[in-house]
């Protein structure tokens, strides 16, 4: 484990909230797989409301311990792609009983090690 | 063991037939037990569609089948369990994706799990989903 993953892994058990990461497969029916997991949700600053980004918005910061360690999201069929520990556009994040929509997803990889999950998450 | 917990073996959307092992869920050293959890949430179409569990004594070069739950048109949830400390006196041959619907080989279990789905004919909207409760 890197000093940075650390760091934030003891920062969110210090200051965080658990939060619901959730993926569906299908559309009716539904299935979902979910993975309670440590993090830090805040709104946007003012000076960070650019683009698409509104006041409804929140920033969830998310460790990628506890998603590792649930192996979430679960087996992936061949065809998929990338870093499937990473959330993906169209996941849900249940944060204090509300579900709320990702989208858009920001990895950060220090030293090739995945160290932090940024999310804007909407709805 | 390890990591006990519940983990997802597969979450497929199923349209056409396939023939597909997911991913395998690793670091399930010292596992003594697993129930397994397969559901068909149906949509419509179809013919049949089965889930081979399978582990591996090495490192997943041999996947060998531990239980297949088999479905045609209808959804519903099969539910076995398995024991790693059941001996296994007669060996067994393993197969890949060939074990006879609804039966489970008792007492093989290494430190990976997968799942391959095996349909055929044409689904809509039907989602076949595999859990497994390890420890």
């Amino acid at each position: 484990m890197t000093p940075e993953l650390a760091a934030l892994d003891r920062a969110l058990a210090r200051a965080g909230e658990t939060v619901i990461l959730r993926r569906t497969t299908g559309t009716t029916p539904q299935v979902s797989f979910d993975v309670e997991c440590k993090a830090m949700v805040r709104g946007y600053k003012p000076e960070e409301l650019v683009g698409s980004i509104t006041q409804t918005d929140s920033l969830v910061i998310l460790s990628p311990t506890g998603i590792e360690r649930a192996q979430w999201p679960g087996a992936q069929s061949p065809s998929a792609f990338g870093d499937v520990r990473v959330p993906k556009k169209g996941d849900k994040v249940v944060i204090q009983g509300r579900t709320r929509n990702v989208e858009a997803v920001g990895p950060i990889y220090v030293r090739g090690e995945l160290v932090r999950i940024e999310l804007r998450v909407l709805g | 063991m390890l990591n006990p917990g519940t983990y997802a073996l597969a979450d497929r959307a199923i349209t056409t037939a396939i023939n597909e092992a997911q991913s395998p869920i690793l670091d399930l050293e010292g596992v003594t037990a697993v129930t397994i959890q397969a559901r068909l949430a149906m949509g419509t179409g179809g013919a049949t569609a089965k889930v081979y569990v399978a582990t591996s004594l090495d490192q997943g070069t041999t996947w060998i089948d531990v239980a297949c739950l088999a479905f045609t048109t209808t959804g519903a949830v099969k539910v076995v369990n398995l024991s790693a400390l059941t001996p296994k006196g007669t060996p067994a041959t393993p197969s890949d994706g060939a074990l006879a619907d609804d039966s489970v080989v008792d007492g093989i279990l290494g430190d990976r799990l997968r799942a391959k789905i095996i349909t055929t004919g044409t689904y809509a909207s039907a989602v076949l989903s595999v859990r497994v409760a390890v420890r």
